[in-house]
């Protein structure tokens, strides 16, 4: 499924909850539930991952090689052997990183037209 | 969170395996999470969060069947043109064609459309609901009574034999061993033949209680030629029916439940049947059913033994299945037959019709009457669903004119016209699915309540199961509901003229169309015209049931009296005299108890159908040896006619000085007097019995009394009987008629307590009261009667629902004409006769359209109906004004709410 050489452009542009899933593995590896945590908290419940969509995509970026699955494990005590964590691949984080670069390009557009008028700090 | 935790697997199982078996414990594991972290914000939170999850789940479960991508770079580029083929399954082309996704869309807004108007749906949910309900369950019980294979090998092979078709004859079902015998030698297209018969009830005793099984002995081919295989133990063999050879018995599978808890060590287990150990060699498959009968028991039929002795070998006793060949077609079974017949008349001159043997499918034979009602009873149950289709139609084009605007705004924005069809369809389609889920769990309900009117009824009825197959078709019946209900609105409400639609005119709600008026109109009629047949046909079934509980059996048919009985089993009671006794003790036990008046005994009740016949020559007499007559010979006890009912035409009945040692006696039924003595007197006639040369050895009877005769059920006509003294030929058991000035059945506790006092070990076999026993010899009739009856309920309601709700909506819809109407003068009545007369058009023409229809098909319920001319006037006129007086009054009240719009109604209007 893996496309190598693909130039990491070519998946764009991502869906906002891909984008989300990326970009909570960007800073550690998480397991399902985490993943769902951290997206809920960091957008302020504004995207709300659910089960079957969040593994939907799991599995679609696992098969192009964009996340796979870490084999770090946590504490044993904490630990669920049902649980596994996901953590973000180098291809993964080119891509993270090509859909962040397009959105800043939308973003700059907005502010030529005046959508958006000042700059947020 | 078990709960959910169900839930949420069983959700999973809809992913594809791959991904279910890589992350579905994960996934629960996640889901629960959720879950867990929602419940600490409060119960409706979590259930709230659950829920979400779970469509969640399933929505993606449906995606991921479908291949539906999940990155935007997964689609392919876009084609110029819909019309190239893209690869891939038939599902990814209807996805890349977008009739899925467009589907989806019609879906949502149908769903919407549903919400918006919950009346409306509570309506057309319920019809349908009821309708797909009843055809489900009827369907049901047709496709397993009916269409399902009988449980044997290769049944279409199987044919159960029968000997001459005559009226006079009861027992044309059955043959005699010797000419089994011969045919099994003889034929060639025969692959195999059986027999089996000997129906009798044993009585099995534990220690503690006694019960008395059904037991039939079959011949021990019987399981090779129908193809049966005991899943415990085995069949029988030549061993079981060699001299001295232990006793053994097959059971039955419900016996097995029943008696021995399906405990797998009953096989080889000893039990006591009438007081004669049994050895259990096997347990019947639980789908097993007897062809032409049912039994707890099955015993070996000792063959070879019966060809030996003269006197059984050629008595007509054996009801026999052969199976043909393979390829062998009935035709050359017949032509077969009527090869070999002569030389089987030749073998035994003795046999009345002898070789005459007439073969019937099996399943023909099994199935019976219940095939006939059980078709009328589905043709009933799909009229329904025609006049719920109908009704639903209706009350979509009253609303398609409604609609008009909206789908005028939807036409303005561009939407085509097969677009506007489509979402009308998509509509109807949702109503269709959603009324065929509520009807298929109706069907669930209303299976029960219809196997506890059926009862034993229809063959197999135990095992009707809601299944694949039934579910299929209420699917196929739900979704060409929705479509037939939908296409009729779907074509008129989108022929939109958008000037109409959003102009002037239209814009005022003023009018539907008068096509579309037109439309509603001759739906109405049609539910009229379909709930007028069925009416029809349900009074044509109520009068015929009337008929047979009135149709005299010859004996009374009250509550007033009990019938009961007892088997004596041979091991005990080989004396004669410890029968009497028994029977005598019991006699007068009963007869001490309060309210009963007389107490009467017979070995053989008119009802029960295995008669016995016997050759009757009258001294004096020439008779032809090949021709004696033979009749049906029953006894009774001195108090059996008093205690039936059955009158006494002259001389008298029997008396306790009829005894054995005794000169014997008898007494014979009307018909008997009038066949032999047409114009003299029968009393002081001698008569022998017995079909050998000469009669029997014994002493002549004496004829003391004619009776009046008997049927043995309301379908059947008089059998001529004769009746010895019960003390003169002394049965194994029989049947007690006990007659009270109370409640026959409240005595039944005390009856029990009285036998076993008399003795233990004796079952009380089917007590009821006669009136109980005329009942159930008129189920059938009564089952199809109940159910026409309450489709036709159902028709009428509908047909009153659907002609009032188009005439309210006429109505709502000419407010301002009544209201300028009202102001310019017009009479309440003058208004009220206007409305009126537009009802009873559709009325009379429905009305006048289902009288001839009913009379066209009612020749086809002929066969069933009895005692009513498939023409019956009555029912015909009856069923025309009670429809037209329901539908006159449905249409009353939209009537005078028109009487009631004021003038400046009018000006509200818009």
């Amino acid at each position: 499924m893996r496309a190598k050489a693909a130039d990491p452009r070519s998946l764009l542009p991502l869906t906002p909850i891909v984008f989300q899933v990326l970009l909570a593995l960007s800073d550690g590896d998480r397991h399902g539930y985490g993943i769902i945590r951290e997206v809920d908290q960091r957008t302020d419940g504004l995207i709300v991952l659910r089960t079957g969509t969040l593994y939907t995509v799991l599995k679609r970026l696992l098969e192009l090689d964009l996340v796979e699955e870490s084999d770090k494990r946590p504490a044993p005590d904490e630990d669920d052997e049902r649980r596994r964590y996901y953590r973000v691949t180098a291809f993964g984080k080119a891509v993270t990183e090509a859909e962040a670069r397009r959105l800043e390009g939308v973003v700059a557009l907005a502010r030529d037209k005046r959508v958006l008028k000042t700059r947020k700090v | 969170m078990n709960l959910l935790d169900g839930g949420c697997r069983a959700v999973l199982r809809l992913y594809p395996a791959d991904m279910r078996d890589a992350q579905g414990p994960e996934m629960r594991q996640t889901f629960l999470d959720a879950c867990a972290h929602a419940s600490g914000r409060g119960r409706v939170a979590m259930a709230r969060t659950a829920l979400a999850e779970l469509l969640d789940l399933l929505r993606c479960a449906i995606r991921s069947r479908l291949d539906r991508p999940v990155l935007p770079a997964d689609r392919e580029p876009r084609k110029p043109s819909l019309h190239d083929s893209p690869k891939g399954s038939l599902m990814n082309t209807l996805v890349r064609t977008n009739l899925i996704s467009d589907f989806r869309g019609d879906l949502v807004l149908a769903w919407r459309a549903m919400r918006r108007t919950p009346a409306f749906a509570l309506v057309v949910l319920t019809t349908l609901a009821l309708g797909i309900g009843a055809n489900t369950t009827v369907f049901s019980v047709v496709r397993r009574v009916l269409i399902a294979p009988l449980p044997y090998h290769v049944p279409e092979q199987l044919y159960r034999l029968y000997t001459a078709p005559s009226a006079a004859d009861a027992d044309n079902d059955k043959l005699a061993a010797v000419e089994l015998a011969d045919l099994a030698a003889e034929s060639r297209t025969l692959a195999g033949l059986t027999h089996f018969g000997n129906y009798g009830g044993m009585t099995y005793t534990d220690g503690q209680t006694a019960e008395s099984w059904q037991t039939v002995q079959v011949a021990l081919n019987f399981f090779d030629v129908l193809g049966v295989h005991p899943p415990l133990g085995r069949t029988f063999t030549e061993d079981d029916i060699a001299p001295g050879a232990p006793r053994v018995v097959l059971i039955s599978h419900p016996l097995w439940q029943r008696a021995f808890g399906g405990d797998s060590r009953v096989v080889g287990q000893r039990v006591e049947l009438s007081n004669i150990e049994y050895t259990i060699v096997g347990v019947l498959p639980a789908t097993f059913v007897g062809p032409t009968f049912t039994a707890d028991a099955l015993l070996p039929l000792n063959v070879p033994g019966i060809l030996r002795t003269t006197g059984m070998s050629r008595g007509r006793a054996w009801r026999a299945v052969g199976r043909l060949r393979d390829g062998v077609t009935l035709a050359s079974f017949e032509s077969e037959l009527a090869l070999i017949r002569p030389r089987i008349q030749s073998h035994y001159p003795e046999i009345k019709n002898a070789g005459v043997i007439r073969p019937v499918p099996l399943h023909n034979a099994m199935v019976g009457s219940a095939g006939p009602i059980l078709l009328l009873v589905m043709s009933g149950a799909l009229l329904v669903l025609l006049i719920t289709c109908v009704n639903i139609a209706g009350l979509f084009l009253s609303r398609a004119a409604a609609r008009r605007r909206e789908l005028g705004v939807r036409a303005a924005l561009g939407a085509g016209r097969g677009r506007l069809v489509r979402q009308v369809l998509a509509e109807s389609a949702l109503y269709g699915l959603a009324g065929g889920a509520i009807g298929v769990a109706l069907a669930v309900a209303m299976k029960r309540a219809l196997i506890g009117i059926a009862g034993s009824t229809l063959p197999q009825l135990g095992e009707v199961w809601i299944d694949v197959g039934v579910l299929a078709f209420a699917a196929a019946v739900s979704i060409t509901c929705g479509l037939a209900f939908g296409f009729a609105p779907a074509l008129t409400a989108t022929r939109v003229d958008l000037r109409d639609a959003l102009g002037d005119t239209g814009g005022r709600g003023a009018s539907q169309g008068r096509t579309g008026m037109r439309g509603t109109q001759t739906l109405v009629s049609a539910q009229i015209a379909f709930a007028v047949v069925l009416v029809i046909g349900a009074g044509l079934l109520v009068r015929t049931f009337v008929s047979l509980t009135r149709s005299n059996l010859g004996y009374s048919v009250d509550t007033h009296t009990l019938t009961f009985r007892v088997n004596l089993p041979f091991a005990r009671y080989r004396d004669t005299s410890a029968r009497t006794a028994v029977v005598g003790s019991l006699v007068e036990r009963i007869h001490a108890m309060p309210a009963v008046s007389s107490v009467g005994y017979t070995a053989v009740s008119p009802w029960n159908g295995g008669l016995m016949n016997v050759g009757f020559r009258i001294e004096g007499r020439d008779v032809d040896e090949n021709a004696v007559p033979s009749l049906r010979y029953a006894t009774a006890s001195e108090e059996f006619f008093p205690a039936i009912g059955i009158p006494l035409r002259a001389g008298r009945v029997f008396a306790s000085s009829d005894r054995k040692g005794a000169p014997l006696v008898m007494v014979i039924s009307e018909s008997v007097a009038r066949r032999f003595w047409p114009n003299a007197n029968p009393i002081g006639a001698r008569v022998r019995l017995g079909t050998g040369a000469g009669g029997d050895a014994s002493d002549p009877f004496q004829i003391v009394g004619v009776v009046g005769d008997v049927r043995p059920s309301v379908m059947a006509d008089a059998v001529p009987t004769i009746y010895v003294s019960e003390r003169q030929w002394v049965g194994y058991g029989g049947e007690f008629v006990v007659r009270t000035s109370g409640d026959a059945a409240g005595l039944v506790p005390r009856i029990r307590q009285a036998l076993h006092d008399v003795d233990a070990q004796l079952p009380l076999i089917r007590a009821r009261t006669l009136h109980d026993v005329l009942a159930e010899s008129v189920a059938r009739q009564r089952l199809a009667m109940t159910l026409m009856g309450a489709f036709a309920a159902l028709a009428l309601v509908l047909a009153a629902l659907g002609i009032y709700s188009v005439m309210a909506f006429a109505v709502a819809g000419r407010t301002r004409e009544f209201g300028i109407r009202s102001a310019l003068g017009a009479r309440r009545s003058t208004i009220l006769f206007l409305v009126l007369r537009q009802g009873l058009v559709m009325i009379s023409i429905g009305v006048t359209c289902g009288v001839i229809i009913a009379a066209l098909v009612s020749r086809y319920v002929a066969s069933l109906l009895v005692g009513v001319s498939a023409h019956d006037s009555l029912t015909f006129s009856a069923a025309a004004i009670l429809l037209a007086g329901v539908a006159l009054i449905a249409s009353l009240l939209p009537a005078r709410s028109a009487t009631r719009v004021q003038p400046v109604d009018a000006l509200r209007v818009d």
